[in-house]
């Protein structure tokens, strides 16, 4: 369980990124943050992991207040996935994933179930066959998953994922997108993820929180509060939403195109050109 | 089912990767005990390695003048050569691992000029900065290298001692030490300044049983600490952000690696003089050996310490025979051929 009331968060004081910002994600729920370059959408991710204090405003992350709890104790609960991460290029991939357990006890001493549940989390991402490869030999899309692979490993009440599928094809996209989704609704996780593709956002999703500015500008289930003019509004691109085969998606139209002026050319019903 | 043989699966993949970095710690803390024997077999008189292990062993029948060569100069040599250059080693990799950086060393926050500034003293002014009779340049040399240490913390403090900031503040302080150092030497007499020069290069032979009980015991106490925090140390390498992420409390390991890095270095600086390059390199060559797992590089890190100072002292006494040649000036001709062999010879990046 994730309530944030009344957030004002920033680097310095006076310049708030973050500016008035209120959600609440419950036992099992997935929020998609969405919005432009510069909205705030990390920011809230760093608050609710405790790297940044807030401003101003409520936090309570799993009933804890992240800026007054030990990086241990969240650490425990917590899963966060950065973009990329700067690792040392001997770093073996099982090492890292293990990384994630041992890191908050303290102690040098590994135990098998470390091992073991570090192993699995990687098979169950499909990248087991990673497990005794150097990070530096692997691809942007492949360490992406191995950093899901350590917060996942940890078993945490509470998942931050800051754009987990940025780098990965577009099977790996949706493959790793509902993984998340069923572990949430299985497990019992709170998880916030913070997109850039909206549509993604929308297919695994419970809510979304649309940013603009540091501001709330729409939050709720997709297909309630997102519109061709809410889109326009946050990221100047003009947009359509059309549900195709029941599905809501979000088709951007843009008169810069250097493909302008086709004629409908029953482009769906053509083969692949050999 | 398909769960158990998974994670079965999974122990044998940890278990390959242990075992290669267990072959290479234990192999290399093998050469310790031939160059440990050889350390104190080789000198200005001779001793046969077979007159060395039974001197070693408490024979009785052997003559007065053996019994005194290796007990009172050759052991202590040869085990202050194992015991500094592990904590060198050992200091180095810890500056590393908390500076982020590979070129980071004991002597990267100006350590050495601080102490060797702290030594100069005495020898010009005859200050003694603790009132204690004996040793003065000793623990002048500690007092100011621990002083030098404590204001790198203090100024770094000011802007969240970050990497950058320690790096910087150390740099500073140091560059402030080598200039007083270099006062007081413009100030020094002939004779002063020789002293002050052959105290500076590094030597061995100043070993003593209760120095080597100080730095043994330096070296057990940090050494154990550290390979406690292992996991910790091995999370900052991936930044403090993430390191935060996995639960460590970024200011207090580095704050506690930086003390131990700064006791282990000013103690070997104030007892045996300014010796480069090994905690620099000891590091790099234990980290192409077993990886990044601190469990076995904080270990692995100390052993080719030892074993690169252990070489060093072999190596200064056979240069020129009849001549002990100052060990700080041996460790590079030394370790560099074997280092850069390490690096061209390892395709892949590494740091």
């Amino acid at each position: 369980m994730i309530v944030v009331e009344r957030l004002w968060a920033g680097y310095k004081p006076g310049k708030p990124v973050v500016k008035d910002v209120s959600f609440r994600v419950g036992v099992g729920e997935i929020l998609a943050i969405v919005g432009p370059n510069g909205a705030g959408k990390s920011t809230i991710l760093r608050c609710l992991a405790g790297f940044i204090k807030p401003l101003k405003g409520r936090i309570l992350v799993a009933g804890l207040d992240p800026s007054k709890t030990p990086a241990k104790t969240l650490a425990k609960i917590i899963g966060y996935v950065a973009p990329d991460v700067k690792a040392p290029p001997l770093l073996t991939v099982l090492e890292f994933v293990m990384l994630g357990r041992l890191a908050p006890r303290g102690s040098w001493k590994v135990d098998s179930e470390d091992i073991e549940v570090s192993y699995e989390t990687l098979a169950l991402l499909g990248i087991e066959h990673l497990a005794e490869k150097r990070l530096d030999e692997l691809s942007t899309g492949q360490r992406q998953l191995v950093l899901l692979a350590q917060a996942l490993a940890k078993k945490p009440r509470i998942l931050l994922l800051d754009e987990p599928t940025a780098s990965l094809d577009l099977k790996r996209q949706h493959d790793t997108m509902q993984l998340i989704y069923d572990l949430t609704k299985e497990q019992g996780i709170s998880t916030v993820v913070v997109h850039h593709d909206l549509n993604l956002a929308i297919d695994y999703s419970d809510k979304v929180l649309v940013l603009n500015n540091g501001k709330v500008k729409a939050y709720g289930a997709p297909e309630e509060v997102l519109s061709s003019k809410l889109v326009q509004e946050v990221y100047g691109v003009e947009a359509k939403l059309v549900v195709v085969d029941g599905l809501l998606r979000i088709i951007t139209l843009t008169n810069r195109s250097c493909r302008r002026g086709l004629q409908d050319a029953k482009l769906e019903t053509r083969g692949p050109r050999n | 089912m398909a769960t158990h043989s998974l994670a079965k699966q999974g122990l044998v993949v940890y278990h390959r990767l242990t075992r290669r970095r267990r072959l290479a710690l234990a192999a290399t803390t093998l050469t310790l005990i031939p160059l440990f024997l050889l350390d104190i077999s080789i000198g200005p008189t001779p001793i046969g390695l077979k007159d060395v292990l039974n001197v070693l062993a408490g024979c009785h029948s052997c003559s007065e003048t053996l019994h005194t060569i290796v007990w009172s100069i050759r052991l202590p040599v040869a085990l202050a050569a194992i015991v500094t250059g592990a904590s060198l080693g050992l200091a180095g990799l810890l500056m590393q691992t908390i500076l982020d950086n590979p070129l980071a060393s004991p002597y990267t926050l100006g350590v050495s000029s601080a102490a060797a500034f702290g030594a100069a003293l005495f020898y010009v002014f005859a200050v003694k900065i603790l009132p204690i009779a004996d040793h003065a340049a000793t623990l002048n040399a500690f007092a100011f290298a621990a002083f030098a240490c404590w204001l790198v913390y203090c100024i770094s403090r000011f802007k969240g001692f970050t990497p950058e900031t320690l790096v910087l503040a150390g740099i500073a302080i140091g560059s402030l030490f080598h200039a007083l150092l270099a006062f007081v030497e413009y100030l020094a007499s002939e004779e002063t300044l020789q002293a002050i020069v052959f105290w500076m290069f590094g030597s061995l032979y100043k070993a003593t049983w209760s120095k080597l009980a100080v730095s043994i015991a330096v070296l057990l106490a940090t050494a154990s600490t550290a390979v406690y925090a292992a996991w910790k140390l091995e999370a900052l390498r991936l930044g403090d952000d993430v390191a935060q992420s996995l639960g460590v409390d970024v200011k207090r390991v580095r704050l506690l690696a930086f003390a131990s890095s700064a006791l282990l270095t000013a103690v070997s600086v104030s007892f045996y003089g300014i010796i480069g390059f090994v905690g620099l390199v000891a590091p790099h060559m234990a980290r192409i050996l077993v990886g990044e797992d601190h469990r076995f590089l904080i270990p692995q890190s100390m052993v080719m310490g030892a074993a690169l100072l252990s070489a060093a002292s072999i190596a200064c006494k056979t240069i020129s025979p009849g001549a002990v040649i100052p060990i700080g000036i041996v460790t590079s001709f030394i370790g560099v051929p074997f280092f850069l062999a390490l690096i061209v010879a390892k395709k892949r990046r590494y740091w």
